[in-house]
């Protein structure tokens, strides 16, 4: 069905439509309004796929696996639509920035970014995710050297150059699949793959498992994050931080619930994980700087979602996939706060700023309600995210991984304090302005963290029902190949 | 021949990192360049190299396989704008024009 | 009713915005909230004591097994009640403490927040609606202990209070989880004791839940949080930290008594904690020159004793601690509302400062030495009464601990009251009705608890307790009391003359606790410099080499060696790649680098034809010759940076490079393992007719995996813009 591919072509409209129009105005109503809709076409693909399973289109009526074909499973959708919602909600965040060069050609580089984001998260094929991933990163090194200064294009060069050789990496794998298997489509890999040679398989998942991981910013391979997230304008970066590693850690679980299956708890993955929890926060605990103690907590909090993963079982991936999904909500609102912040003020130094919450007391609300959801306190999101990711834990024996998390969110709230105490409370500032609109992006995220804490039941059953559809990778092959 | 293509591959892929991990920008860059040649001929090797006519329907079989062919085509387009890029990027780190720290 | 029951926490919640919101009437909005669930309480009362408990659920998380759940039972609407009623009147008291803050709408938000979630959590009847009430009150704390947020130390106390709290309340979390899965529910009212007792995980959800416990209600050794949260505004210790949340620990262990308590290695866990905890905190007291430490500490040792009698895992011990609570919160909250009013209109909160207001403020005085009379037990005071029903549960060997600790008690009683006592220079202007009539209902409990036994004998009795409570007032009772009344009095006295005393603080409990987080703070900066060096060099190292290793060791065991084929004419050209490869790495010119690059270029060309790939030996061959040109371009416009060619430890770059080298080519011959898969390759053959073409690669370039070629060109375009973008000059 069409609806597979809506929200790629919708956002790719909208970019060319962008790059078309002159006036400054007409301009971004389109692109807002773009956005808005990318999100609708989302929704609707998560409805289909929640309530059809799998929904699959052949890209040019070409049958899997000689053709192209979407495959978007509930997982995937889900993915789709807080993606979108991440991007028109920052979008909003820039709209309140004066941008000398927000031309048409950056509203451009935004929707293609989204509409390659949206084909990773639905694409049923391997190279096809390796040119999605390409599209992403290209416009990701577009938006993040925009107006950068020599000392940001040395740090911007950081990232492509770390990306690129994971994006070589990812080819290789590919390249080996194929000569095991014959075929790039994932669903032709899954069935195929367990009677192929495993002198070609293992090291091409190993492969696949490292590009991956380098996405998503795991333990080792995290170290480029921090740099990075640091260079560009707010909300830039707030789009970065939300979703960004999220394609890879999406990726992952692809990887590891359809590919390559896990049938129980993986020891080196769980080993990867924690590594990756206790690093980051360790990392965030270290920094003077709003923005750079958010930054280490991506990486942290990745390592939750990789924890879900590696437990092994559908139970653990709906906990993975509910944290993933609260996870891009409360961070997004944090970095969309941190962006106001450092707005009209400039800084986000926790040593040049005091007193916030008295400034600006409805910002210091969400701040609020932001941290501790990403801390896991009650009753908001990242609570029953952390519940659930302690419950899989503690259901499959693995005692010290949970003693490790439930540690790590403590440092997480520490971090957290560190940033209130020393940026929000104190005596307040000579008070600068922070526009609506602003709030209004902060609002558009925390929101969600509030109503998935209070109400966060269909979340769940979302996330149980798109774990069920991975869990049973026979029917996502039958889905794909056996005929539409 | 796979044997020796299978050591080009490696050839290009040591000489590529061994590029990378040195201090100097363009230098990293040829080394990236060298690191894509290499995986574009593993691409093809993965294809099989017991074609003997190109794939085009007028020849006979066998035929080279097109798939990877077709893949290694997009990899190569898809590199060359990457490395476009980075080119831009390394010249805006170090242009003569310095107008900021 | 039952739905009402469900709006007892809600509606003080839900008040507190509507308090932000309003300038001047923010009290009366937190009067209301209270007040209403005092009332829907009162009402709730009656048909508990017939043993009808209503009881009301919401579901939250059905799959989770998670439910909203709140149950009015004795124990919960007794704890409800004095969290309302003390709330009333603590609202009534901040009304006139704070007359002068500006920020009085926020405070009583703050105030209202935290009385909806005590409120929930003595009311809840699930583990998870009992933890999410547990941490909603932590954090209500946390605002109030740092109300004024422009002090550092308020800042810091605030901090302190809450981590140590919340690692307590983690533990639990996992405690909790665990009980869940061990009982099959997360409903208290329905878990089955003997089945939860005999689990092998018992010991281990018992260890996690104390921990829980321990924290919130200030036991040694994590009992520095209390006296550091004293910064607070006076009504906020008075309400939270004496009355009501640092209860809640030892509400926790008398709710969980049914399931989890009466073992041995509860009474063996809980009891020596508890004692403890009673005698440190006494005595410390005694040493204590500032009023409300004083009363800190005292809190801590009460607590202490509390959690002993929660230890004896009998019937009796808990009647004890609740009766012993009960009346701890009528005479300490008096003694802080005392202690408010006396540095409201002092400005000192300094003992040694402070003699002789008596004479300006009477009735404070009356209300002190009320509510001292029942610390210190003498007989005709609730704390008799209290003391007698908890020297009953502790049974013998305990006396002579309980002893000890009323000595003690009665020492910093006296040293409390000789503030009022004598005669002084520090004198107050007057004596405000509003900071002495809320503590008026309370010191007449503390009176009435003793004096009049109907009401301690109800409150048991509401309990479910078939056993008398009234103490025998004989010598054999009062001797010993009225010792320790004298002994403590001399204790007083002795402290007094020691000169240069110096200040007892938290006994290295806070220096720990800050010693702690300066360290972990110093090992993450030095962990993160190491890890994260900022050098492209050092990530791509990782990068590769975990890539290499991975990549390569399942070569090892499961690698097949595939088939040497013949070699044919185009060895040459790999001949030829090979030295431009060489040419590349050992070039000292940059432009000569750049050249080599594309005579290696050029030679996989001629690699592509060879090998049977037209098409991509064309594009190859324009890609080549654009990427040179534009390699030119920009070498020549370069500055040569004065760094090192290479990273100090160059072995690790050669090692690594070899590495890779090795795995590339390992990977690469064994890709050629087996006969290469025809099927995608035959129809792409059967089907080009349809797709309408002859040109295999074409056809599938532009028609069978088109979507790709999209993919390509939109990178091709960003591309392009990207570099107009960095090209041009920036302004």
């Amino acid at each position: 069905m069409n609806a597979a591919v809506a929200p790629v072509v919708v956002p790719l409209l909208t970019a060319l439509l962008c790059v078309g129009l002159q006036a400054r105005r007409t301009r971004w109503t389109v692109s807002l309004a773009g956005g808005g809709l990318s999100v609708l076409a989302s929704l609707w693909l998560v409805a289909l796929a929640h309530g059809h399973g799998v929904v699959v289109l052949r890209v040019g009526s070409w049958p899997a696996p000689y053709g192209i074909v979407f495959a978007a499973d509930l997982l995937g959708a889900l993915m789709s639509a807080i993606g979108s919602w991440v991007a028109l909600w920052t979008l909003v965040a820039l709209a309140a920035q004066p941008h000398p060069r927000l031309d048409a050609f950056f509203h451009a580089g935004w929707h293609l970014m989204l509409a390659g984001m949206n084909g990773a998260f639905l694409t049923g094929d391997l190279f096809n995710l390796y040119v999605f991933f390409e599209v992403l990163l290209v416009t990701s090194y577009f938006l993040v050297t925009l107006g950068a200064t020599r000392r940001q294009a040395r740090e911007a060069f950081t990232y492509v150059a770390v990306n690129i050789v994971a994006s070589t990496i990812l080819l290789m794998g590919v390249a080996l699949l194929y000569a095991a298997v014959g075929s790039v489509n994932m669903a032709d890999l899954a069935a195929r793959i367990p009677q192929a040679s495993p002198g070609l398989v293992r090291p091409a998942v190993f492969l696949l498992a490292v590009a991956f991981g380098v996405k998503a910013a795991v333990f080792p391979l995290y170290a480029w994050l921090p740099h990075t997230y640091a260079i560009p304008a707010g909300p830039v970066a707030a789009y970065f931080g939300g979703m960004l590693t999220k394609v890879g850690v999406y990726a992952l679980y692809r990887l590891f619930t359809t590919l390559q299956p896990l049938h129980g708890p993986e020891p080196w993955l769980l080993a990867v994980a924690g590594l990756t929890m206790v690093l980051g926060v360790l990392g965030a605990l270290a920094q003077e700087d709003m923005r750079r103690i958010l930054s280490f907590h991506i990486v942290s909090q990745i390592g939750y979602m990789v924890f879900g993963l590696g437990l092994g079982t559908p139970q653990a991936w709906a906990a993975g996939i509910f944290y993933t999904l609260h996870n891009i909500a409360a961070k997004t609102a944090l970095l969309l706060v941190s962006s106001a912040v450092e707005a009209s003020y400039g800084t986000t130094s926790l040593r040049s700023l005091a007193g916030l919450a008295h400034a600006h007391p409805w910002l210091g609300v969400w701040f609020v309600v932001a941290a501790l959801s990403l801390a896991g306190i009650p009753p908001l999101s990242g609570f029953w995210a952390k519940l659930l990711v302690v419950q899989a834990g503690l259901e499959a024996g693995e005692f010290a991984g949970v003693a490790v998390a439930l540690a790590v969110s403590l440092v997480t709230l520490l971090s957290m304090l560190k940033i209130f105490t020393g940026a929000f409370w104190g005596p307040p500032p000579e008070r600068s302005h922070i526009s609506p609109l602003e709030h209004a992006s902060v609002v558009g995220l925390a929101a969600l963290t509030v109503a998935w804490g209070v109400g966060g039941g269909t979340l769940l059953e979302l996330a149980t029902a798109a774990a069920r559809a991975l869990g049973d990778p026979a029917g996502y092959v039958r889905a794909v190949l056996g005929g539409h | 021949m796979n044997a020796l293509l299978a050591a080009l591959v490696g050839l290009l892929f040591a000489a590529g990192t061994w590029l990378l991990l040195g201090q100097r920008i363009l230098r990293q860059v040829i080394g990236l360049g060298l690191i894509s040649h290499g995986a574009n001929l593993m691409v093809l090797l993965a294809g099989g190299l017991g074609g003997r006519h190109a794939p085009l329907l007028a020849n006979p079989t066998p035929r080279a396989d097109p798939l990877p062919q077709a893949l290694i085509l997009t990899a190569i387009v898809i590199g060359f704008g990457i490395t476009a890029f980075l080119l831009a990027l390394g010249y805006r780190m170090h242009a003569l024009e310095e107008d900021e720290p | 009713m039952d739905f009402l029951l469900l709006g007892v926490p809600l509606v003080p919640a839900l008040a507190a915005p509507c308090a932000a919101a309003c300038r001047r009437a923010a009290w009366l909005v937190a009067l209301g909230g209270c007040g209403l669930v005092l009332v829907t309480l009162l009402l709730a009362a009656p048909p508990t004591v017939a043993g009808l408990s209503a009881s009301a659920e919401v579901p939250w998380f059905p799959s989770l097994g998670v439910s909203y759940r709140l149950r009015a039972d004795p124990l919960g609407t007794l704890f409800g009640l004095l969290v309302a009623g003390v709330g009333v009147l603590i609202v009534l008291y901040a009304r006139s403490y704070l007359e002068h803050e500006p920020r009085q709408p926020a405070f009583f938000a703050y105030l209202l927040l935290f009385t909806g979630a005590m409120l929930g959590l003595v009311l809840a009847d699930d583990l998870s609606t009992l933890y999410v009430f547990w941490e909603a009150t932590s954090l209500a704390s946390f605002f109030l202990i740092g109300f004024h947020d422009d002090r550092w130390d308020a800042r810091q106390a605030a901090v302190r209070a809450l981590v140590v709290t919340v690692v307590g309340g983690l533990a639990m979390l996992a405690g909790f989880v665990l009980l869940g899965l061990e009982a099959g529910t997360f409903r208290l009212s329905e878990m089955d004791p003997h089945r939860v007792q005999a689990s092998p995980r018992y010991p281990w959800v018992l260890a996690l839940v104390l921990a829980g416990a321990f924290t919130k209600s200030a036991q040694l050794p994590v009992h520095f949080w209390l006296p550091g949260a004293m910064v607070a505004p006076t009504p906020v210790s008075a309400y939270l930290h004496s009355a009501t949340m640092v209860k809640a620990g030892v509400f926790l262990l008398v709710r969980l008594l049914p399931v989890l308590g009466g073992t041995e290695l509860w009474r063996g866990w809980v009891l020596p904690v508890g004692m403890a905890t009673f005698l440190f905190g006494a005595v410390v007291a005694v040493l204590q020159d500032d009023l409300k430490a004083l009363l800190a500490y005292g809190t801590v040792s009460a607590l202490g004793l509390a959690t002993a009698l929660a230890g004896t895992g009998t019937e009796l011990g808990r009647d004890a601690a609740v009766l012993y609570l009960l009346n701890h919160a009528a005479y300490k909250g008096t003694l802080f509302l005392v202690a408010g009013a006396v540095e409201h209109e002092t400005g000192t909160r300094n003992i040694p400062q402070l003699r002789g207001l008596a004479r300006a403020m009477p009735v404070t005085t009356a209300l002190a030495g009320a509510s001292v009379f029942s610390l210190v037990a003498l007989p005709g005071s609730g704390g008799f009464v209290a003391k007698d029903l908890a020297a009953k549960a502790l049974g013998h060997g305990l006396e002579g601990w309980l002893w000890a600790g009323a000595v003690a008690n009665a020492a910093f009683g006296t040293r409390f009251l000789q503030v009022f006592l004598g005669r002084g220079d520090v004198t107050a202007r007057h004596e405000p009705a509003g900071l002495w009539a809320p503590a008026l209902p309370l010191a007449v409990l503390c009176v009435l608890f003793g004096a009049w036994p109907p009401l301690p004998e109800a409150v048991v009795g509401w309990l479910g307790a078939d056993h008398n409570v009234w103490p025998k007032f004989g010598l054999g009772k009062v001797a010993p009391a009225a010792a320790a009344v004298v002994g403590g009095v001399g204790a007083a006295w002795l402290v007094e003359q020691v000169p240069g005393r110096r200040r007892v603080r938290g006994w290295g409990g806070d220096h720990a606790f800050d010693a702690l987080q300066r360290t972990l703070l110093r090992f993450a900066a030095l962990l993160t410099h190491f890890t994260l060096t900022g050098r492209l060099r050092d990530y791509l190292v990782v990068v590769l080499g975990v890539a290499a290793v991975g990549a390569g060791l399942p070569l090892l065991s499961h690698g097949r060696w595939p088939e040497v084929g013949p070699i044919s004419l185009e060895a040459a050209f790999v001949g030829m790649a090979a030295c431009g490869v060489a040419a590349t790495v050992l070039s000292r010119s940059l432009v000569s680098a750049v050249v080599a690059l594309g005579a290696v270029g050029y030679s996989v060309v001629f690699l592509f034809m060879a090998l049977r790939a037209p098409d991509v030996a064309l594009t190859q061959m324009l890609v080549e010759t654009v990427t040179l040109v534009l390699f030119l371009a920009v070498v020549t416009r370069l500055l040569t940076p004065d760094v090192p060619d290479r990273h100090p430890l160059a072995a690790v770059d050669l090692l690594a490079a070899v590495a890779v080298g090795a795995v590339a080519a390992a990977l690469a011959f064994q890709a050629t393992v087996g006969p290469p898969s025809q099927r995608l390759a035959e129809f792409f053959a059967e089907h080009a007719r349809q797709a309408g073409g002859s040109n295999l690669v074409n056809l599938v370039l532009v028609d069978f995996r088109g979507l790709d070629t999209l993919g390509e060109i939109t990178v091709l375009g960003v591309a392009a813009l990207g570099v107009l973008a960095l090209a041009r000059r920036p302004r």
